[in-house]
């Protein structure tokens, strides 16, 4: 199955992917631009200053109320978006052999970003990918058009989560290689470098860049689901843990409540959009649920 | 309840067994794989997990299906104790003890030894009634009564070899079932007739004009019935060929019956003797030497045969008693000695055991001792009306050499089953099919309820097995993302 099916392609066509603050974009586009241009749709008039262009000078305003006015017109922009995945190898979490959930995290996070890109690219918005495996980036720069998107999900389809990221890094240098501003969207549990995640994602802010977090929970690793003495094994780092679930599992439970809760907060104080993503919940509703939320807050 | 094998529940013991797995296995927790663990402490470890719901129903299935086996392979007897003496303090005794010291038997002096016994007997009863008797066959009628007016259990503890002696299957089988008997051996002391007999082993011949086929058919329910159970089959004319002491013999006659008996060696297995006709084998019946005056044991073992009830009963109408001498109720190894001897044939002491209603002798019985041989008892019969009859004679022969010695064990649990033997042998309606009954006569284990232990077990390992898988399926369904 290619990360991009057919249901969530229909499940999602008919939505776009709004950008929630005004972005500067290269073309003519579906978002709206912080600069009063010279587009197609009228925004307001101002006083006539030396040096305007006479040609937007609206001349039946003068020949009513004989003052010169400048028109304005609103600018609209197309968007860059830049998608960061996390390919870490806690993503790769529920393991394959569980009959429950047929989707690891990161196959949900691919599936979200590849979605998310084909929508951008239908809007004529210019869809870039950054990531890292292993210890290179992995960087396809903000184009637009059709093979372009393929190559780009075809890029995400080969992703394998492996060993850990640094997700302050990654973030870092995509909003670096953003030349304009545009929207960022971080796929990932948010697991690894808290404090350096919310450092950086905190500067890709302030640099007037639209951030989204994207947060992939699995239910099995919120609550303990196993119900004997088991030795946990980190997918990451390899630490083993003996844990008992009649003990532990309330403990964690909290911990892991806090933890998202300290996610959605910082979001919520950054101006970031943040999204919780359930595996358990079939992708195509869960994205089209965010994506309404999404354009109803902007 | 009682066992037939004790020692087997030291098995009990092996309930240890799945504790010790329950607590010891499985002691390496499962390695799952977790996307972080930084959300997880280090949690206090519970020893007692195994003690959780899921596990401790198949513990003690496990248990069960452990302590069952043990419980089966000792053979409980019966459950309930409701017709099983039981050494515990709630039941009622009738203890019959010897009276009358008589000639040759057992005195009230002898009865001294096993005073302490006695008293620890009545000690240990709920209530008890000391009943002294000389023919305990009516002291049996009289406890019985007794024993159903006390509440609780009841036993009938018969003291001393000469009563036991003188009681046979009949009786013990008209004993009602819920009432327990035990029997207590008498002093062990030097010269005790009855002490003697117990360790005595000698030979019993019978002499028969059957056909081998209805010999052979005797010997099996002998066998089956009485105290050559546990030996093996040694069939045929092989003369040679001892399996054992308990063993029963067929051999075929041929010449003298002195060249037939000489090539049995000095072996103690019951022999059956085909002739081709009694008379000829009568006629041929001239033993070496004239027999010794009445030994003991011959009395007893005389005494026995010719008050067997169940050997009269046997053959109604057939039989007639005549021999009003052994008869007798108040007969004694001592009376045999004197009376006994009226008949002779050839010359030889012997007792008529039974007459045709004309009085033509049909089963004559008559005892030897060499001085160099071993005892022989020799029974002269024409061809059985049926092999029970002939069956019931030799068994009650046999019996008097198979009894165990004194000092074997307290509870005789033969009588019982010899009883119940004896009663599947007289429902029998032919000889074909009533040998094959007897073999479904489970002689060595006679009332054990094992069996039905052991489907219990069965049963449990089922249940074991479903509850097993159920709780496999159930933490596989639990735990959905498990190691692969």
């Amino acid at each position: 199955m290619s990360v991009l099916s057919p249901a969530v392609v229909a499940a999602v066509d008919d939505l776009e992917l709004a950008a929630r603050v005004v972005v500067d974009g290269l073309r003519v586009g579906g978002h709206r631009s912080p600069f009063h241009g010279y587009g197609a749709e009228f925004q307001q008039h101002r006083p006539y200053r030396a040096g305007d262009d006479l040609k937007y000078l609206d001349w039946k305003v003068y020949a009513r109320s004989n003052r010169l006015y400048t028109r304005q017109f609103r600018e609209t922009t197309n968007v860059a978006v830049m998608l960061v995945i996390d390919t870490s190898a806690s993503m790769a979490y529920p393991l394959a052999t569980s009959g429950i959930s047929p989707l690891t995290k990161f196959r949900y996070a691919s599936i979200v970003a590849a979605s998310l890109a084909y929508l951008a690219s239908e809007q004529g918005n210019a869809v870039g990918l950054m990531s890292m495996t292993g210890e290179a980036m992995a960087y396809l720069p903000a184009r637009s058009g059709r093979a372009h998107l393929r190559a780009l999900i075809a890029r995400i389809d080969g992703f394998v989560p492996a060993d850990a990221w640094q997700p302050g890094l990654v973030i870092g240098r995509a909003a670096e290689l953003l030349q304009r501003r545009g929207l960022l969207v971080v796929l990932s549990d948010f697991y690894d470098d808290e404090s350096g995640t919310q450092r950086e994602l905190r500067h890709v802010v302030q640099r007037g860049h639209d951030v989204a977090m994207l947060q992939i929970i699995s239910r099995e690793e919120r609550e303990l689901v196993f119900n004997e003495q088991t030795e946990l094994e980190d997918l990451e780092t390899g630490i083993r843990l003996l844990v008992e679930p009649a003990t532990a599992a309330a403990a964690h439970r909290d911990a892991m409540t806090q933890f998202l809760e300290r996610c959605r907060v910082f979001a919520l104080h950054e101006g970031i959009d943040y999204g919780m993503f359930d595996t358990s919940e079939a992708p195509e509703r869960a994205l089209r649920d965010y994506l309404v939320r999404r354009a109803t807050q902007r | 309840m009682r066992w037939l094998n004790p020692w087997a529940l030291l098995g009990l013991l092996a309930v240890a067994l799945p504790v010790f797995v329950h607590l010891f296995s499985r002691r390496q927790a499962r390695v799952m794989r977790f996307p972080t663990l930084q959300f997880l402490t280090t949690s206090r470890l519970l020893p007692a997990r195994r003690t959780r719901l899921s596990d401790v129903p198949l513990l003690a299935l496990r248990i069960a299906v452990v302590a069952l086996a043990a419980i089966a392979l000792a053979q409980p007897t019966c459950f309930g104790g409701s017709a099983a003496p039981s050494p515990t303090s709630g039941i009622a005794r009738a203890i019959i003890v010897p009276a009358d010291p008589v000639p040759g038997g057992v005195s009230t002096a002898r009865l001294a030894p096993l005073e302490p016994a006695i008293t620890r007997l009545e000690d240990s009863s709920n209530s008890s009634l000391r009943i002294p008797a000389v023919e305990p066959r009516e002291a049996l009628s009289g406890a019985v009564a007794w024993l159903r007016a006390q509440p609780g259990l009841g036993e009938i503890v018969i003291v001393g070899d000469r009563l036991r002696d003188a009681l046979d299957s009949a009786d013990i089988a008209g004993i009602p079932a819920d009432i327990g008997v035990a029997f207590r051996p008498g002093a062990a002391a030097q010269g005790d007739s009855a002490a003697q007999l117990m360790m005595f082993r000698g030979r019993v011949v019978w002499l028969t004009d059957a056909s081998p086929a209805i010999a052979d058919a005797v010997r099996r329910s002998v066998q089956q019935v009485g105290a050559g159970a546990s030996a093996g089959a040694s069939a045929g004319a092989s003369a040679g060929a001892s399996a054992g002491a308990s063993d029963v013999r067929v051999v075929t006659l041929q010449g003298e019956y002195a060249d037939t008996i000489r090539a049995l060696t000095s072996d103690t297995i019951p022999t059956i003797i085909v002739a081709s006709t009694a008379v000829g084998a009568l006629a041929r019946f001239t033993p070496a030497r004239r027999a010794a005056p009445w030994d003991p044991w011959m009395a007893t073992a005389l005494l026995t045969i010719a008050q067997d009830t169940t050997l009269a009963s046997t053959a109604p109408g057939v039989l007639a008693r005549t021999d009003g001498r052994i008869d007798g109720r108040t007969g004694t190894g001592a009376d045999m000695r004197t009376n006994a001897a009226a008949d002779s044939i050839f010359g030889a002491s012997v007792v008529v055991l039974a007459r045709t209603t004309s009085g033509t002798p049909i089963i004559v019985a008559a005892a030897t001792r060499d001085d160099d041989g071993p005892p022989q008892l020799f029974i002269i019969s024409r061809a059985p009306a049926t092999h029970v009859h002939t069956a019931a004679l030799l068994l009650a022969a046999t019996s008097v050499f198979a009894q165990p010695t004194s000092t074997a064990s307290t509870v005789d649990t033969t009588s019982s089953a010899r009883g119940a033997a004896w009663r599947a042998l007289q429902r029998a309606p032919s000889l074909r099919t009533s040998v094959n009954a007897l073999a479904l006569v489970d002689v060595e284990s006679p009332a054990s309820r094992g069996r039905y232990v052991w489907v219990a077990v069965l049963l449990l390992l089922g249940v074991e097995w479903l509850v097993r898988r159920y709780s496999a399926w159930r933490s596989a369904a639990a735990t959905p993302s498990g190691e692969r």
